[in-house]
């Protein structure tokens, strides 16, 4: 049922990573999970409606306003395991000349949303 | 030790110190947790200083509220400003959460004290507590075997006799299983009773925050408190919530139904023993209780197709959040440039093997080509199994039967076959699917058999919206059954 193409279009979908080992032994573990499953589709559905949730009522959407986060940089980036003057620190992702003078293989990210990126 | 209810009379009247009461629970903590490893971080400073304030406001003479004093822990998969919160997952290691999830505000004022949180399944899936990235949890009765899942820290927490109660989350059945396996009452509401903001996504059709405590009665009153309409969770009903509290609990003339379906020959014996003697105890209480002969609920049968096919299709869209940017760590293995690329090492490296097989099972299940034939499938399989319920509930008050097929087993069994673990859920999921209120109670110790000298719990499910009769029939049971058994942990500390 799971062949080779569809685990990698799997893969490419679900961002896991998966190495050819993995793919092999999750191929065998899908299809025996299905397998197993496989009773639901014996079950007449003709004319059945899904049912996506069992709200009790409505489900009346929130309303659509901004909810006011202040002092987002002060309240958000100290609780950062890795920040360095007031900025996340992540992996660098582009090229270009290092910040600073820092050798590390890192850049910063802005916290804050109303500011320009560095 | 004292119930929750009891310990925040006692605070509210003066006759306890609340820095005593959490200096209490602390030492025993310190002391049991050794053993269980139900806690991932016991955050004993925000304890003490939420004790502070109990102490303050008494001080000033004002009502510190219905849980004065108490120390309720929350599963890690909850957020606690400032608190670390990994939903047992690597990927979440070192992340702390940047405000209050809806149930820790509601706590915090009503008094209670936070301590800790406890251990699960990574991203709550699993139903033993094994998954977790930090180690599993054991059980209290026994600590070479599990607690059950996924909110086995929380269970064990209070099975232990480190607090009175801890509140978990349920998705497939994550609070009742563990309850029944750890000996202690566990109450799933409603879907929609209780506001999820702050809790870490799994399937957001289904899961649901409860508490899970040694007495029925605390589990009624952490339910009030927690239970409520919340502008932020748009899933959340509106409208008042009956008090589980204040609900009289009265078994009499109460039609419970047992149907068949619920004594699947997967049960073991010994467990159904137990289940008949609760269903005779909820009879001398004056209930009316009836088998259902099989055929009443034919679509229960493919719960657990369905339960994994729907869980895991949310699953995988509620986790692709988790890419190493956004939260938590990111990575090293791979020193590249490529964005993609680093968010594929990140998932690979950091998710466990659960994780990573309930999301390629939902974007199998989601994917173009399959998404009809399975998804879509046990989408309509779910809506009847909820109108097979409706039905009956056009007959019958609540519905019992067993909670778990089996016993708390042995760390191991059954974690090397992922379905073997799936099957923990078969009597827990359906109710789940539709969205119906459940609590579990201890109903006694397995007599004989694999299971000898362990709990086995008795699940009592009611219609949507009537989580107040579903825990005044729990509070009954209990009332009529007398306080259930310790763990050997536990002891017979007051």
């Amino acid at each position: 049922m799971i062949d080779t193409e569809l685990l990698e279009r799997l893969a490419g979908l679900s961002r896991l990573g998966l190495s050819e080992k993995e793919q092999a032994s999750l191929r065998k573990e899908l299809e025996s999970i299905l397998a197993h499953f496989q009773s639901i589709q014996e079950v007449d559905t003709e004319g059945v409606e899904p049912l996506t949730h069992v709200l009790m009522d409505s489900g009346e959407p929130a309303a659509d306003v901004v909810a006011p986060f202040d002092d987002a940089r002060a309240r958000l980036v100290p609780l950062s395991a890795n920040h360095r003057e007031g900025f996340f620190v992540v992996p660098r992702v582009v090229e270009g000349p290092q910040p600073g003078a820092s050798a590390d293989h890192t850049t910063v990210h802005d916290a804050d949303p109303g500011d320009e990126d560095i | 030790m004292l119930s929750a209810t009891s310990i925040a009379a006692r605070v509210r009247s003066g006759e306890f110190d609340p820095q005593d009461v959490t200096e209490e629970a602390i030492a025993r903590l310190q002391e049991r947790d050794l053993e269980v490893h139900a806690y991932l971080d016991p955050d004993i400073e925000r304890a003490r200083q939420l004790a502070d304030r109990v102490a303050e406001t008494l001080r000033r003479g004002d009502d510190p509220g219905r849980l004065a004093g108490v120390p309720i822990s929350l599963k890690d998969n909850m957020a606690v400003h400032g608190a670390t919160l990994t939903a047992g997952s690597k990927i979440l290691e070192g992340y702390r959460a940047p405000y209050d999830s809806f149930v820790a505000q509601r706590l915090i004022a009503e008094g209670a004290v936070l301590l800790g949180r406890t251990n699960l399944d990574e991203f709550a899936m699993g139903a033993s507590t094994e998954n977790s990235a930090y180690g599993p949890t054991r059980n209290p009765w026994d600590t070479d075997r599990v607690p059950g899942g996924s909110s086995g820290g929380s269970a064990a927490a209070v099975a232990a006799g480190i607090v009175p109660v801890a509140l978990g989350s349920e998705t497939g059945g994550s609070i009742r299983q563990p309850a029944a396996l750890c000996g202690i009452t566990g109450f799933k509401p409603t879907f929609g009773s209780v506001s999820r903001r702050g809790l870490v996504a799994f399937g957001s059709s289904l899961d649901v925050i409860g508490p899970l405590a040694a007495h029925a009665q605390d589990a009624a009153l952490v339910y009030d408190v927690i239970a409520g309409h919340d502008p932020a969770d748009a899933t959340t009903w509106t409208g008042t919530r009956p008090s589980a509290t204040t609900e009289k609990a009265d078994l009499e003339g109460l039609r419970i139904g047992i149907p068949e379906e619920f004594l699947d020959e997967a049960v073991d014996s010994r467990v159904l023993e137990s289940v008949s003697t609760a269903i005779k105890t909820l009879e001398e209480g004056g209930a009316i209780t009836k088998v259902i002969p099989k055929g009443a609920l034919p679509s229960m049968h493919h719960s657990i197709p369905v339960y994994y096919l729907v869980a895991c299709s949310e699953a995988s869209s509620n986790l692709a959040r988790f890419d190493g940017m956004h939260f938590g760590p990111t990575s090293e293995s791979k020193d590249t440039l490529d964005l993609l690329a680093r968010y594929c090492a990140t998932r690979a490296d950091l998710f466990g093997p659960e994780v990573r097989r309930r999301i390629a099972l939902g974007t199998f299940a989601l994917s173009a080509g399959y998404a009809d034939a399975w998804y879509k499938k046990s989408l309509s399989v779910r809506r009847l199994i909820l109108n097979e319920f409706t039905a009956l509930f056009g007959d019958y008050d609540l519905l019992a039967g067993p909670t778990s097929p089996f016993g708390a087993f042995k760390i191991g069994e059954r974690s090397q076959d992922a379905y073997s673990m799936y099957l923990c859920d078969l009597l827990t999921a359906p109710a789940c699917l539709a969205g119906l209120p459940s609590v579990s109670v201890p109903c006694g110790l397995a007599r004989k058999g694999t299971y000898k000298g362990l709990p086995v719990g008795l699940s009592l499910t009611g219609p949507a919206g009537q989580d107040h009769r579903v825990l005044a029939a729990a509070r009954a049971f209990e009332a009529i059954r007398g306080t259930p058994e310790r763990s050997p942990i536990h002891g017979d500390d007051a």
